[in-house]
């Protein structure tokens, strides 16, 4: 990121390659829109390129990178008003691809739709962190420096967040099992 | 929620994320034995958790590349663009002003901007001013003439006469003018003047036609003879047959007959 602040534009293609898909995955576990997600992964790096100067390089890349990922989720989410559910069918799609026994993909398909369902129940502060931490598999101690609190903080978070996905998760199991 | 409970979740965390130290690890399992954690509810979340941690990472189209190496390759013109205008300001800036003979080129260049800027702004300007005063004087020149023709005293008729010259070629009203005064002043002087301003113009056809059928109406011998010299220099054939009449003409004076056949003759 140094030689990008520095100039050298052509490095960010490597920063590109190595951050697109986890910042893809942390905007898609958020919105549930693979067309906004990419969308906004671009805005990362155009605000990386625009905000180049500010980066001082005294903390974790990846702590500053999803930083920026995060202000822009905020103001996404600000402008859309909503986070209701809208399946990317392309984007399931690929990443189900592999599953060529139909009764297995179906029912991941249905555990992953009640676990999708539960997670879009939580609020945007316990849906964020249990991204961060179960599905980007960050550490506390990042976390804790990208929400500014301590890591007993993220702790007590992450196990309230889970605990609250659970009980969404088992009241979906419920409804599908007496609508 | 007390300071021990957030404690338990902070373990709980821990353990199901595999992140317990031995220290920990031993504490955790206090609170186990001493059933302040249920165990079942731990494993519950942590298959949960692991649940999630294996779901398959969602993956973006290929669109998102493309459309980034797009974007950064439009960034990348922009800044060379940017850094071309800079280097080019930086050897001009190393010319000019790195030697003296690169500050005395740049002074001098200063200078002939200036003197070309200059010139071309105010020559244009002094131009324009020039022009529009000149047709104002000429204005003014036209309406003096023409009072001054109207004026009793021969003298100012003669001075409006003279005035005309240089306005008469540009001007239609100044030559109707010259001519209502070379048939109906009164004054054979004033008379002879207008002919001599107009004969400067005698190469005009329009002015040429006129002075031809002027002739008929002069009187005076003195007019009536310049007039016939006038055409004798245009060598005018057209002017023999306006002089017919003259000649004819049982009143006029057989001494300006004669000059006048005199004269006439010389037209071939």
């Amino acid at each position: 990121m140094l030689k990008v602040k520095a100039g050298q534009l052509d490095q960010l293609g490597l920063l590109f390659e190595r951050y697109n898909r986890p910042l893809y995955g942390f905007f898609y576990r958020l919105t549930s829109d693979g067309n906004a997600s990419e969308d906004l992964v671009q805005n990362v790096f155009v605000r990386i390129i625009k905000y180049r100067h500010t980066y001082k390089g005294d903390g974790k890349f990846s702590t500053w990178i999803f930083h920026m990922a995060r202000n822009l989720f905020a103001d996404y989410y600000k402008k859309e008003k909503r986070l209701g559910y809208k399946e990317d069918v392309s984007v399931t799609d690929k990443y189900y691809a592999d599953n060529d026994n139909a009764e297995t993909f179906k029912i991941a398909s249905e555990e992953r739709h009640l676990l999708e369902k539960a997670m879009r129940r939580l609020s945007a502060e316990k849906r964020e962190i249990l991204v961060l931490s179960k599905y980007q598999g960050m550490k506390y101690s990042d976390i804790a420096e990208l929400l500014d609190c301590s890591e007993s903080a993220v702790k007590v978070r992450i196990f309230r967040a889970l605990k609250e996905l659970k009980a969404n998760y088992e009241k979906l199991e419920c409804e599908v099992v007496k609508p | 929620m007390t300071e021990m409970e957030e404690k338990y979740m902070s373990l709980i965390t821990e353990y199901m994320d595999g992140t317990l130290t031995d220290e920990r690890r031993r504490e955790f399992e206090e609170y186990v034995e001493q059933g302040f954690i249920d165990m079942q509810e731990v494993n519950e979340l942590r298959t949960m958790g692991q649940q999630m941690a294996t779901t398959p990472k969602p993956e973006p189209t290929d669109a998102l590349r493309s459309n980034f190496y797009q974007m950064l390759a439009a960034e990348q013109r922009r800044v060379e663009g940017k850094e071309d205008f800079r280097h080019v300001w930086s050897v001009l800036g190393r010319f000019f002003f790195a030697t003296s003979k690169g500050r005395f080129a740049f002074g001098f260049c200063v200078l002939l901007v200036g003197l070309v800027l200059g010139r071309l702004f105010t020559g244009s300007v002094y131009n324009s001013q020039l022009n529009r005063l000149s047709d104002q004087m000429a204005g003014m020149q036209e309406v003096m003439m023409k009072t001054m023709l109207e004026d009793q005293s021969v003298t100012q008729r003669l001075k409006g006469v003279q005035m005309s010259n240089g306005l008469v070629s540009k001007n239609r009203e100044v030559t109707d003018a010259l001519f209502l005064t070379l048939n109906n002043d009164e004054s054979t002087n004033v008379r002879l003047a207008a002919l001599a301003s107009l004969a400067n113009y005698a190469k005009d056809s329009a002015i040429r036609e006129r002075l031809i059928k002027s002739i008929n109406q002069q009187q005076s011998p003195l007019v009536l003879v310049a007039m016939a010299e006038l055409m004798v220099d245009m060598q005018e054939t057209q002017a023999v047959k306006a002089f017919e009449p003259i000649l004819n003409a049982e009143n006029t004076p057989d001494d300006v007959k004669s000059a006048l056949r005199e004269n006439l003759d010389k037209i071939m």
